[in-house]
């Protein structure tokens, strides 16, 4: 007799693309795509501006808006340089989108400053540090 | 927070696990399909759940959440989800076309709207429905 309780076995389509050895370098692509797209959509909002007003500083169309900041496609490099223009990206959204450390505007507070400021300070180091290292 | 298919007992089967299958598409692009509804999946995780526009966005007049990802130049898909919990459910899954503006296609989204609020009602009544993402 057929046990009609019985779970259809339907095998985990997720599991299994997980199992191919392309699935993690898409996965980071989209990841970055997300990370993108997340940026320009919050500058964009904190600048009152909509889809359709970027893409017509962008000349491009409301929808690629959309898909770019659904993380839905590979930005081409112009079009990003034209909404990194029209939006005035700071090093600070593109060290959100590369997780990199951006460097820390200070200024002198008081006597405390050293104090204050001593985990800015260890930042910076660090910050300058890493980029020595880059630049030799 | 975990992640969880809903899992219908009438059908048998997690409806986001089936629609997963993506049967039709080929292999490379199926991967990269799921590739990034995983990373979006894991984008709204991070974020507890909540609907994080542009990535997950709530649906007026329903109690879940969207999570859309191009198939095609036209085709969009649409993941449904809630949080209970300490999960993220997910409910349901579809496709839609771009352009819906015949009363029929907007019929068509509706119909997967209602089902998947039945889904919602039934999974509150059975929390224990569900499968492991």
């Amino acid at each position: 007799m057929k046990n009609i309780n019985q779970k259809k076995l339907v095998a985990d389509p997720m599991a299994e693309a997980r199992q191919n050895p392309k699935f993690l370098s898409y996965s980071q692509e989209a990841a970055n795509r997300i990370k993108l797209g997340v940026e320009i959509y919050n500058i964009r909002m904190s600048q009152n501006m909509s889809q359709q007003e970027l893409a017509r500083i962008t000349k491009t169309t409301q929808k690629m808006i959309s898909n770019i900041e659904s993380g839905s496609v590979d930005v081409r490099f112009s079009t990003l340089n034209k909404i990194k223009e029209a939006l005035n990206f700071r090093v600070e959204n593109w060290s959100r989108i590369y997780n990199f450390l951006a460097p820390i505007e200070f200024c002198w507070v008081g006597d405390n400053w050293a104090e204050e400021n001593n985990k800015n300070l260890n930042k910076i180091t660090s910050f300058v540090m890493s980029n020595e290292v880059l630049l030799n | 927070m975990e992640v969880v298919y809903y899992f219908n007992n009438d059908l048998n089967f997690c409806p986001v696990k089936k629609y997963l299958e993506l049967k039709g598409v080929s292999q490379d692009k199926k991967i990269r399909i799921l590739a990034e509804i995983d990373q979006k999946i894991c984008y709204v995780r991070q974020n507890e759940g909540r609907p994080t526009p542009p990535i997950s966005e709530p649906l007026r007049n329903y109690s879940f959440f969207e999570i859309n990802t191009r198939k095609d130049k036209n085709i969009v898909i649409r993941v449904l989800y809630f949080r209970y919990r300490n999960q993220i459910v997910l409910l349901n899954a579809f496709e839609k076309s771009d352009s819906y503006n015949t009363a029929r296609a907007r019929k068509t989204i509706e119909k997967h709207y209602d089902l998947t609020n039945s889904y919602y009602n039934q999974f509150k009544i059975n929390p224990k429905n569900y499968e492991k993402y």
